[in-house]
């Protein structure tokens, strides 16, 4: 049987992921290359912030989970204790994990008001790589003390980055690809689909290791061309 | 591109390069050494972790062959946070036990103990 923390912490990271990488692909690819179909772009948007909201919205409330199973864990007390105690208090305010904690539940609301505006998505960009980057300051890389310690936090950010932008936006854009083939195509929409090939996109995602989160995005963005593949 | 590219999977690979990680708390060193015999006493004793420690879910305790607490004071949590020193009383020769129960800041609880002597 899955220990429940385990699985808690593994929808915890999944929904996360998938909220980051959502937001990444609206800000660094689909709001670049808006620019004709402004019309179904607002309704794509739409579709991906309220993709973004569940997922954050899953993303705090098994954090909260996590923080109430880790309290039951640490201090040894059943979880009913814990619920009606305030047992998650002490760990919530005296360790790393409490005060991460703490920030990662304020960037996580502040992302949710911030992609109401796309004015503001050097902001969501910056809510988005703290979110998904911090929590290894509460594993195994932030509790090594010295140079491996600094090296392996630095490697977990960026792995957490890297799954975060990648795997987190890949239902992103899938549903772009689905709307894309469900309109009818005027020549306009033709040139500004064609800038997401899959097949090139594809093969971009799978022939990077570490930096697969950040440059699919950067090529897809800047290689547009005329004809549909 | 394709340089920055090459040199962000270069580094990629050096910073996952095989890295010993413990992944919890374990002692390192001690002081007095695990099993020693010491002459004169110690005023404190101080333990060494593989990992950075939670002080305020972490504790040690020095016992002597009677099972008398020896503590003179409050555990604390030193250094880069993988030191725990705690002082201990005038320790008369004999036997004593110091048992550890640590909190690592990635959430991971261990515990032990050891022993160590004061000579005549």
């Amino acid at each position: 049987m899955t220990d429940p923390l385990t699985l808690v912490r593994s929808v915890h990271f999944a929904a996360t992921v998938l909220a980051v990488g959502t937001v990444s692909f609206l800000v660094l690819v689909a709001e670049p290359a808006n620019t004709k179909v402004r019309a179904d772009f607002v309704a794509l948007r739409h579709q991906l912030n309220v993709l973004t909201w569940l997922a954050l919205a899953v993303a705090i409330l098994s954090g909260a989970a996590w923080l109430v199973l880790l309290a039951s864990d640490i201090l040894g007390a059943p979880l009913v204790d814990i619920c009606l105690h305030g047992g998650a208090w002490p760990v919530l305010f005296e360790t790393r994990f409490g005060l991460v904690w703490c920030v990662r539940l304020a960037l996580a609301l502040l992302l949710g008001l911030l992609i109401l505006r796309p004015v503001t998505r050097n902001f969501q960009l910056a809510a988005a790589i703290a979110l998904i980057a911090s929590p290894a300051l509460v594993g195994h890389a932030g509790a090594t003390p010295g140079m491996a310690g600094n090296l392996h936090l630095v490697s977990d950010m960026v792995h957490l980055l890297a799954a975060g932008a990648w795997l987190g936006g890949l239902p992103a854009f899938a549903l772009l690809l689905w709307r894309a083939r469900r309109m009818a195509e005027p020549a306009c929409l033709r040139r500004e689909m064609s800038a997401y090939d899959p097949k090139r996109t594809l093969a971009v995602h799978c022939g990077n290791g570490f930096d697969a989160g950040f440059s699919p995005y950067q090529s897809t963005r800047l290689n547009r061309y005329d004809a549909v593949s | 591109m394709k340089r920055v590219n090459s040199f962000v999977v270069a580094v990629s690979f050096l910073l996952v390069s095989v890295m010993p990680v413990l992944a919890h708390a374990m002692l390192d060193h001690a002081s007095p050494t695990v099993g020693s015999t010491v002459t004169p006493p110690p005023k404190e004793v101080v333990l060494w972790f593989t990992q950075k420690l939670e002080p305020a879910f972490s504790s040690v305790e020095v016992r002597n062959e009677q099972g008398a607490a020896m503590n003179a004071g409050k555990a604390t949590v030193v250094g880069d946070r993988t030191q725990f020193r705690v002082p201990v009383k005038a320790l008369p020769p004999g036997s004593y036990r110091v048992i550890w129960r640590v909190l690592s800041v990635d959430a991971h609880r261990t515990q032990g103990d050891f022993i160590f002597r004061v000579g005549p």
